[in-house]
């Protein structure tokens, strides 16, 4: 298993990638050692989705090289789970929570065989460590979107994904859904688990990721929250809206005047 | 008549089932879109001297091909991939009609269906569709079901999505070419949508919407045949009269059911 040996879960060296006629990031070089945790931050269309994207190899890169797990852009099969922004699902297809789970178990079944018994039951533990379990008969639509992000996490154990790989999964939550998010994702790297998500949240950074990478177009910085995070970077990252985070975590937006 | 019932039966069963996912993915314009494609391949199979099944299968399945294939690599929006795939072929099947002008007497036939010339040969062909599909549905119903409603997701985890969207527009195009005998071009896609769509009403579980899809196309279809029987309308427009009919009265039933203050359900009798 790839998790077993691979001590970088991403490499991304030198990437510039775009679409066909623009680029949208250019000579990005970051790695992210396995059992860590990761934020991509950066304004709307700075290239964090872009970045994700080209992980999952859903885009091929004009540029640079990528290695995930050890191996290249969508070559990771069921070690990698990528949960998409939530605009991209269809969350009106008329099925429950448990059988959202029930898909991590596809990609690492036998075509022809039906889930039985114990993948149910593993379905069900996996919504119980998401703290989803009385919900796991409801429709996936009645769910709110922060329970929505957690079946899709309970779907990634299920699968069990060793690189989770999150896009905005923190858009439209309040603070108590983003805070049960954050826990569960807590779970997931106390499990050995490397978990990357793009968020623009900056007050839970300081408390729940390793290191942060800052992109506009390029990567303006990286490293640990506490060293990465300076004024004059966020003003770089953000323009005149500049977040900013204090000794307590606590997150102040003010407006930079010229 | 007992071919022409068991035939549109069959066609109930498959086009419920396919339908109800033609329904939850959007893929009504495709369905209809293929059914106009496979015009092509009916008119250039009967120019040929082939099968008629064959040649409409064929355009239907390219159409389907051609649709992914068209929409990964050129960018283009589907629905303007789909429209220059499936008028170009419509077009190629009357400009084949056209160079052969005793055959215009075929042309109603072909796009509104003709019900009561179900051959032995038609149930055939739907009989194998339905079991084709069957097969399918067995060992990918979940996988489908997975690229409908997390396609990005289920990409990355490794499901082939390409190939398993191709076999969803496959069983489209296969209900679509087994059902042309029954209810002609124009009509077929209300086959796969209207029943599907009837169902989706009052039902929010997918194995439940399949099974209710198929119950309303089975209700509609032995309506309209019976009454086309005895009043002699066209049969294919008849059934599928009778299916919006359905939906009419399904969106009436809906709209009382939900207007009635919660506990009324209970009114008259002792709880």
């Amino acid at each position: 298993m790839a998790g077993d040996d691979v001590r970088i879960c991403v490499e991304v060296r030198n990437l510039t990638v775009g679409y066909d006629d623009r680029i949208v990031l250019r000579n990005v070089s970051w790695t992210v050692p396995c059992g860590t945790s990761a934020a991509i931050i950066g304004p709307n269309g700075g290239g964090k989705s872009t970045l994700l994207r080209t992980l999952v190899g859903q885009l091929r890169p004009l540029e640079g090289t990528v290695r995930v797990l050890g191996r290249p852009p969508g070559q990771a099969g069921p070690l990698l789970a990528y949960l998409p922004q939530s605009e991209h699902i269809d969350w009106d297809f008329p099925i429950r929570a448990v059988d959202v789970v029930l898909q991590g178990a596809l990609a690492r079944t036998p075509w022809w065989r039906p889930p039985g018994k114990d993948a149910y039951a593993a379905a069900m533990a996996a919504l119980e460590r998401v703290r989803l379990a009385a919900e796991a008969e409801r429709p996936i639509g009645a769910l709110s979107g922060g329970q929505r992000q957690r079946v899709l996490i309970a779907r990634a154990l299920l699968q069990d994904a060793q690189l989770i790989l999150l896009d905005e999964p923190a858009t439209g939550l309040d603070a108590p859904a983003q805070h049960e998010l954050l826990d569960v994702l807590d779970d997931l790297k106390r499990e050995g688990r490397t978990v990357i998500a793009t968020t623009h949240d900056l007050n839970c950074l300081t408390d729940h990721f390793d290191t942060v990478l800052c992109l506009r177009g390029e990567v303006v910085c990286q490293g640990p929250p506490a060293e990465a995070l300076k004024p004059e970077h966020l003003q770089a990252v953000f323009g005149r809206h500049v977040p900013l985070v204090t000794a307590e975590g606590r997150v102040t937006i003010f407006e930079h005047r010229t | 008549m007992t071919r022409a019932f068991l035939g549109v039966s069959l066609i109930a069963v498959l086009a419920g089932v396919v339908g109800a996912f033609v329904m939850l993915k959007g893929l009504a314009f495709i369905g209809d879109a293929i059914a106009h494609a496979s015009f092509g391949g009916l008119v250039a199979a009967m120019l040929l001297g082939l099968p008629l099944h064959l040649g409409a299968l064929a355009f239907a399945l390219a159409t389907a091909a051609g649709l992914t294939a068209l929409g990964r690599r050129t960018g283009l929006r589907a629905d303007t991939s789909l429209a220059i795939l499936f008028t170009g072929a419509f077009a190629l099947g009357v400009l084949g009609l056209a160079s052969r002008p005793n055959f215009t007497g075929d042309l109603t036939a072909l796009l509104v269906g003709s019900v009561l010339a179900i051959r032995l040969g038609d149930i055939y062909w739907i009989l194998a569709a339905a079991a084709i599909t069957g097969v399918v549905l067995l060992t990918s119903f979940r996988h489908l079901v997975y690229i409908s409603f997390d396609p990005s997701g289920a990409e990355a985890a490794g499901l082939p999505v390409a190939g398993l969207q191709w076999l969803l527009l496959s069983l489209v195009a296969l209900t679509v070419v087994v059902s042309l005998q029954a209810v002609g071009v124009v009509l077929v896609v209300a086959l796969m949508i209207t029943p599907a769509a009837t169902a989706s009403l009052f039902v929010r579980r997918l194995e439940r919407l399949l099974a209710a899809a198929v119950a309303c196309g089975l209700a509609a279809t032995w309506i309209g045949l019976y009454a086309a029987f005895s009043l002699s309308p066209p049969p294919g427009a008849t059934v599928v009269a009778v299916a919006t009919a359905q939906f009419t009265a399904g969106l009436v039933l809906r709209k009382l059911l939900r207007r009635r203050p919660p506990g009324a359900g209970s009114a008259g009798t002792t709880a």
